[in-house]
């Protein structure tokens, strides 16, 4: 039986296709060049010249190293983001193993709250915090009555609570899945040969995740190190690098000592960022293809131990973030104890209130849509296509270094970058600025978010593209059907729980930053999260709760709109299988 | 096979070379296939035999040589441009795709309206035996039903090349032997020159009409399965398709004549050529060729033998033999023996054997042929 011939694609559009890919990757580095590179090292050049645009060297570094009032905010960040990293990855591992080592209930339930503080923004945390432990507080006046302490919430101890609180969910997250991929045929093997609970605990146990451990340890301290939020509520005179950089250049309009506090900044995160990957090239060869999951044993002393841990740790979060919730519905905290939503009419604060919510609603959606689309193709490009392997090696350097800047940076940056006429290089060298126009707009707002969150959009696409079969671009184009057809027809459907963890990270976390808008928004465009530091500060503080409320709960939402979408797709290409 | 119009040459691969960093995937590989021929290529693994594949397809550019299909060099033109159907180790069936939208994929894109698409596919389903299946996605189909769907989907849009990259390796021994002579009647149906990589030569003796052995970036050996099997070209060959013994340090002390230790054995004048005088030289004979009794000529290559350990394989039995203790050790030599034979002669463990050594069985390759010995 003969077939009748079909002919291949013709010349013309074969040529278009084989055109297509080298243009994307190209234009996917340019915009990666224009939003990360550049900047970055526009703020590096910005740190060394003086504010009138001469170059000085590292004249602005010496001067900062030399001022005892101003090299101490170094020596505070290390001392707080230690702290908090020691308690955080503690209580953290503590949480963790409950939920991957014991037959304890309700364990969905646990996992759900112990995420609330990545759906608030930081700046909550610190307001929270004087809700409880301020001079007015909550518990304040418990303490003080019955057993006679004042907690010293601003300075150290408000910005330790604080970061602890915000770390703490992204903890026990590595650390769950660290522990998740141990094997359970070591302990097996380990309790056949007779070690004892204990003994199993610190000769299995604790060396299979000392990778996920240290991953722990190092994001935690680069989160707390690098947290602008809760330091501006909570920080008090107690000086650290984040709130400098905001003092600088808001306060004092002293750009060069920003550049040279943001260069700072950064460098611990590059430095545990550049061992983490050292670290992680390591753990890949640990799960073996034939790893078998751990199943734990009921074991009841144990269990009800964990089960009183666990419940003790998400009513803590929970009494935590009803008490901003309570804070935001009294009347007049705390004379007027009467709930109500009078606050939640933002009266008196002009464009602060719900057209700053609305604003960073639309602008989280822009970013989420706009962000995950340049995300997922920057990553497709990148890891499917076999032309310019050292273009994509530097674009892939590229996009998961935004991970090591802070937002105060990417702000500070795009301030530099955009908001200037004409570029300047110190020696009179000037170029005109083809960017201007984008600064004072949404767009700006919109491309610092993406650059800002593009690192774990980035990496969790790569690792969803890692999975399918390889071969799917090279049958279709045997088949003479171009790479994008296949990309549109074949991955990204089957890529649909990456896409969506995607979207709803980069809304969530648009909704919630502030520390790289509050450089670059403009009066036109009032967003939630700085209103809140703008009540704060005007000391309209049941207001900026009501308002965090809000963005909680749009959070909260968001991700439970999430998790349903999730659900229904999934039933619905059940027979697809593979999720 | 018939002669006339499918003697012509229809792929052609001139001194092809690719060297992947320091590696040297390809080097100086040429090959023809005449229409309709279905070409095996053979080799353990790392011996460049996907990367040939792969260069045909026109996925890897060569660094150097020519690709001709049909008279016409391509070496240049993309792999959406040659018309070739390639089956993958893994399929690559689209998940998210029926079987039947699968095996439309290609067809879509070519304008021909939906019920000539839909009349396509049914035959080709059809043709791979899977009718009534094409509204199954590949999670709800066997290895091998799946492998079917990937087949028919790489001759959806009629190729004049079939590549497959070895496709049955993935299948449990019994699917296995089923596809081999489904996609060899395929094949002979449609009369689409096919080249399928392999690394089973049980798979590539059965399924080819010429098979290409492969090793370390060259082909070393290109002929039929009986040639390859009878007249292996070097000891690699001989080891990798079946199993081989080596008799090593044989002497050539006269015409067609060795001298191993204490065996004067004689081989087939015709094989004779490569080994000077005096030289030495590794002399080969298949477990299966090593006959015990019912010889016509008794006194030629007839070794006396230790039985060290018989090995029962069902129908026969592994008799592993020791010849002498030599300077390097023991010397034996493994025979397979039906079981036939060895109830008649009632052989143990232990004894003495007379066995025989066929002249023209025996294969000769000069001493420093073809190094890798595995």
């Amino acid at each position: 039986m003969m077939l009748r011939r079909c002919f291949p694609m013709t010349p013309l559009r074969i040529t278009i296709s084989k055109a297509l890919l080298p243009i994307g990757i190209l234009l996917s580095l340019g915009w990666l060049i224009v939003g990360v590179a550049l900047p970055v090292l526009q703020v590096f050049l910005n740190s060394l010249q003086d504010n009138h645009g001469r170059f000085v060297g590292l004249e602005n570094y010496l001067r900062y190293l030399q001022t005892p009032a101003l090299s101490v905010s170094i020596v505070n960040s290390i001392y707080v983001s230690l702290m908090t990293t020691v308690i955080s990855v503690v209580f953290g591992f503590g949480f963790a193993y409950m939920l991957t080592r014991s037959r304890v209930p309700g364990k969905g339930l646990f996992k759900a709250v112990v995420m609330i503080p990545l759906y608030a923004p930081t700046l909550l945390n610190g307001i929270a915090l004087t809700y409880l432990l301020g001079r007015k507080g909550l518990i304040t006046h418990l303490l003080q009555s019955h057993w006679g302490i004042q907690p010293p919430l601003y300075g150290a101890f408000g910005i330790i609570a604080s970061e602890v609180i915000y770390t703490f969910p992204q903890a026990v997250l590595i650390l769950y899945i660290a522990l998740s991929l141990s094997d359970a045929r070591l302990y097996e093997a380990a309790k056949s040969l007779g070690a004892g609970p204990l003994r199993i605990f610190f000769t299995v146990t604790l060396p299979g995740v000392r990778y996920g451990l240290f991953s722990a340890l190092c994001v935690c301290f680069i989160l707390a190190f690098t947290d602008f939020g809760a330091p501006k509520v909570v920080g008090g005179s107690f000086n650290i690098l984040a709130t400098d950089i905001y003092k600088q250049v808001i306060g004092q309009q002293n750009f060069s000592m920003g550049a040279v506090l943001s260069i700072l900044l950064m460098g611990p995160s590059v430095l545990m960022f550049c061992i983490d990957r050292m670290v992680k090239r390591k753990q890949a060869s640990m799960v073996t293809s034939r790893f078998v999951g751990y199943e734990p044993t009921a074991h009841r002393f144990r269990d009800e131990c964990l089960l009183l841990y666990g419940a003790g740790i998400c009513l803590f979060i929970l009494g935590f973030y009803g008490a901003a919730l309570y804070a935001s519905l009294v009347r007049v905290w705390p004379y007027d104890v009467t709930l109500g939503f009078w606050h939640y009419r933002f009266t008196g604060t002009g464009g602060g209130g719900y057209e700053a919510f609305f604003n960073s609603i639309r602008m989280s959606l822009y970013s989420a849509l706009i962000g995950t689309i340049i995300t997922f193709l920057g990553a497709y490009l990148i890891e499917k296509s076999r032309i310019l392997p050292n273009i994509r090696r530097f674009s892939y350097f590229l996009s998961i270094l935004p991970m090591t800047i802070p937002g105060l940076v990417i702000g500070l940056a795009y301030i530099f970058f955009f908001n200037t006429p004409k570029w300047s290089f110190g020696t009179g060298f000037s170029i005109s600025n083809p960017f201007n126009s984008l600064y004072g707009t949404m767009g700006i707002l919109v491309l610092s978010n993406i650059v800002h969150f593009y690192s774990v959009g980035f990496l969790t696409a790569t690792t969803a593209l890692k999975q399918l079969d390889r071969e799917f671009e090279s049958v279709s184009e045997s088949m003479g059907v171009p790479f994008y057809q296949v990309l549109i027809r074949v991955t990204v459907p089957i890529c649909y729980p990456a896409v969506l963890e995607i979207m709803t990270y980069y809304f969530v976390s648009s909704m919630a930053t502030v520390s790289a808008v509050i450089f670059l928004y403009s009066a036109d465009i009032p967003l939630a999260s700085v209103a809140i530091a703008n009540m704060d500060d005007a000391g309209d503080t049941a207001k900026a709760c009501a308002l965090g409320m809000l963005i909680v709960i749009t959070n909260i939402a968001a991700r439970a709109g999430h998790h349903v979408l999730l659900q229904h797709i999934r039933r619905k290409h059940a027979r697809w299988h593979f999720t | 096979m018939s002669e006339g119009r499918y003697d012509i040459d229809f792929l052609k691969v001139e001194s092809i070379r690719k060297v992947f960093g320091n590696q040297i995937a390809l080097s100086d590989t040429s090959f023809s296939a005449r229409k309709a021929e279905f070409i095996c290529v053979l080799g353990p693994s790392g011996c460049g035999k996907s990367t040939l594949l792969r260069v045909i397809a026109g996925l890897e550019t060569p660094d150097s040589g020519r690709i001709y299909f049909d008279g016409k060099d391509i070496t240049k033109e993309p792999v959406a441009a040659r018309n070739v159907g390639i089956v993958f180790q893994s399929y690559a069936l689209f998940p998210n795709l029926t079987a039947f939208q699968n095996i439309a994929y290609g067809l879509v894109s070519q304008k021909l309206g939906k019920r000539v698409i839909r009349q396509r596919v049914d035959d080709l389903l059809n043709l791979v035996g899977l009718s009534g299946l094409g509204d199954r996605y590949p999670a709800e189909l066997s290895g091998g039903q799946q492998q079917r769907v990937a087949l028919a989907r790489a001759m959806a849009l009629s190729p004049s090349l079939l590549l497959l990259d070895e496709p049955l390796s993935a299948l449990d021994a019994q699917v296995r032997g089923m596809l081999r002579t489904e996609i060899r009647r395929l094949q002979q149906r449609l009369q689409v020159t096919t080249l399928m990589v392999t690394h089973d030569q049980e798979e590539a003796l059965s399924m080819g009409d010429r098979i290409l052995v492969m090793h370390e970036g060259r082909i070393v050996q290109d002929g039929t399965p009986a040639e390859i099997y009878d007249r292996p070209a070097s000891p690699f060959v001989a080891a990798f398709v079946g199993s081989m013994n080596f008799l090593e340090d044989a002497v050539r002390i006269d015409d067609a004549t060795y001298q191993y230790g204490p065996h004067r054995l004689r081989v087939d004048p015709a094989k004779d050529g490569r080994v000077s005088l005096g030289c030495k030289a590794v002399i080969g004979i298949r477990p299966e060729d090593i006959r015990i009794g019912g010889v016509q000529d008794p006194d030629i290559n007839t070794i006396t033998a230790r039985v060290r350990y018989l090995s029962y394989r069902g129908a026969m039995f592994r008799v592993s033999l020791g010849l002498w203790d030599g300077l390097e050790g023991r010397r034996s030599l493994e025979a397979d023996i039906p079981t036939e034979t060895i109830r008649h002669y009632d052989v143990r463990p232990d004894t003495p054997l007379r066995v025989h050594l066929p002249i023209d069985r025996l294969r000769v390759y000069p001493h420093a042929a073809e190094s890798a010995l595995p």
